[in-house]
């Protein structure tokens, strides 16, 4: 029998729902995991595991299996910036480190619902800012397949808990590819919806426009669910979208009724395809154009100019964001103090240069910068003039295809400490996944091969706004004829 | 932008930068962190190659999203938002301390 750690969460959840598996039995199985495997990892910030018991023997309490809900028993862990009523919730900050949240996150309460398995609180960037998790207050998380390699980031310790098997679903946010860079660099499949498909209600602010809720899965179909079961409007968040498909897991059935590629016209932008990456991953993506034609798909060569600009334009306006959003880190209303000498001032700047790390303090003087007398229109104005144009090319774009191809990552894993004085080789690591993210459009990573050396590579599909679904589909059927996904970093 | 000089970071503009963000830079890391803001604002200066591009009106308004409707709502039951509140008194949040009587 495939141990329950690798079976998939549609899989998981028919079997507790159908009585051939308890809930608390499962959550026993990945408890023990990640006592095994995440003392050398450090993928979780906070494990409760007597809730997680508790809250899964109470499942299996239910009288009627057949009324458990879609996730039933599936053990789902989620980054630590998204809020659940009575845990902690630091954004990976010593900012928030003893914060306790007052209130549920719409995602975890909607994964609640359906009957997950809760399991605990992953490690990031703080704030979601990094590309590596190395910029978490608490400790770096180290990538699966090699304890020396970053995990990528922000959604870092999701992602490496997903590609070792130590949850079934990661949920995490992406700004700019904080789901869609670690999916790659761990070797697993990763999904930023369309912008407002999913609530930011209880996630920790970073860049509000730009921000999403998304999820990493070993398994599309899982993330086919994940999107079925948290997607939809929600008041609670001024952004959510209101046009979003009906019915009873639309997507997954959607997904599992497509076999092929066929009449799927599939582009890739040369800007995205070409300069500046690394031979094994320009290699790997030939290769799975070939596998791509054999399923019927017609794919061709694009143009999308304003990628050029996309890395200083998302930063920009990223950072802007950034700096409004963390001014409510104050030292009044939320975690840290520190004291002034009694001038209300100088207890702020003392709390806040406290409370936040380098990066952050970094991204703040940037972003204050860019909005600031005299240089707003030059710097924040311009980015968004220049996210309009990358929005107008990506519309033309789809009026030939139905979707675009590219790599997620221009390289693969790196080691830990390699970017950590260079910024803007960081920021780099971005650059092809920042684009959909400006264009809010929904994405998707999903592995495509492998170095030499056996560090994971990502293919990133995206679509037009609330075609989430089709970037799922092709996702699904690439994953049907490879087997990628299968190689497991610890068995 | 595109005629626009690069701004020149220097100590005093990092003073100003910092009173606005409420940040202290400590002295001795000065240096570090003009280099740093000298570097990614450098690498920022190839946006200006849009100044003679279209005319795109700006918009920090993410694409497609509907704007929901405005609606006056009642406002939260007070018992419902102090549940909220770590420590309470009087019907009032009870915040820290800031300032010295």
């Amino acid at each position: 029998m495939t141990p329950l750690w690798q079976q998939s969460a549609v899989s998981l959840a028919r079997a507790v729902r159908n009585g051939e598996l308890r809930a608390a039995e499962v959550a026993t199985a990945f408890l023990a995991r990640i006592a095994a495997l995440d003392g050398t990892l450090h993928a979780f910030l906070g494990v409760d595991a007597e809730r997680v018991l508790a809250e899964a023997s109470a499942l299996d309490q239910r009288a009627d299996r057949s009324t458990l809900g879609p996730f039933a028993g599936v053990p789902i862990a989620w980054k630590d910036n998204l809020v659940r009523c009575g845990e902690r919730a630091t954004a990976g900050s010593r900012m928030l480190e003893n914060f306790v949240a007052p209130y549920t996150a719409t995602t975890l309460a909607r994964l609640e619902q359906a009957g997950a398995t809760l399991l605990g609180r992953t490690n990031l960037d703080e704030f979601g800012m990094g590309s590596t998790t190395e910029n978490s207050a608490f400790g770096p998380t180290h990538n699966p397949w090699g304890e020396s390699l970053v995990p990528g980031g922000s959604s870092g310790g999701s992602a490496a808990a997903v590609a070792a098997d130590l949850c079934s679903l990661a949920v995490g946010s992406d700004t700019g590819g904080s789901i869609r860079q670690p999916a790659a660099l761990c070797g697993i499949a990763g999904l930023k919806p369309t912008y407002g498909r999913t609530s930011r209600y209880g996630l920790i602010a970073y860049a509000s426009s730009l921000d999403c809720v998304g999820a990493c899965a070993r398994y599309v179909e899982d993330l086919a669910l994940w999107l079925d079961v948290c997607g939809g409007n929600d008041p609670n968040d001024a952004t959510s979208r209101s046009d979003t498909p009906a019915g009873d897991a639309p997507t997954l059935a959607a997904l599992q009724q497509r076999r092929d590629l066929r009449t799927l016209r599939i582009g890739m932008p040369w800007q995205l395809n070409g300069p500046g990456l690394e031979d094994e991953v320009a290699a790997s993506m030939q290769s799975a154009v070939e596998v791509l034609r054999g399923l019927g798909a017609q794919v061709h060569e694009c143009s999308l100019p304003a990628v050029s600009y996309a890395v200083p334009t998302y930063y920009l306006l990223a950072m802007a964001e950034a700096s409004s959003n963390l001014a409510r880190y104050d030292g009044v209303r939320y975690g840290l103090q520190r004291p002034g000498g009694g001038r209300i001032e100088a207890m702020i700047a003392a709390s806040r240069s406290a409370g936040f790390g380098a990066e952050v303090k970094l991204r703040v003087l940037l972003g204050t910068f860019a909005l600031s007398h005299g240089y707003q229109d030059q710097y924040y104005g311009q980015a968004l003039r220049a996210r309009e144009l990358l929005r107008a090319e990506f519309a033309q774009a789809f009026e030939q295809f139905d979707l675009l191809l590219c790599p997620t990552s221009p390289a693969p894993a790196f080691p830990l400490g390699s970017h950590r004085d260079d910024p803007l080789a960081m920021y780099l690591c971005d650059a092809l996944t920042v684009p959909a993210s400006l264009a809010g459009l929904p994405a998707l990573s999903q592995p495509c091969g492998a170095t030499a050396d056996g560090r994971p590579i990502g293919m990133q599909w995206m679509a037009p706004a609330q075609r989430d679904d089709l970037v799922l589909q092709a996702a699904h059927a690439f994953e049907r004829h490879t087997s990628h996904h299968l190689r497991r970093a610890r068995p | 932008m595109g005629a626009s000089p690069e701004p020149t970071f220097d100590r005093a503009m990092l003073r100003q930068l910092c009173e606005l963000s409420r940040l202290n830079v400590p002295a001795e890391l000065e240096v570090e962190v003009l280099g740093r803001l000298q570097r990614v604002v450098s690498a920022f200066q190839a946006l200006g190659e849009l100044s003679s591009g279209p005319d795109l009106a700006p918009t920090a308004r993410p694409d497609g999203v509907p704007l929901r409707p405005d609606e006056a709502v009642a406002p939260l039951p007070l018992a419902t938002v102090l549940a909220n509140a770590p420590k309470q008194a009087a019907d009032c949040f009870l915040v820290p301390r800031v300032v010295d009587a």
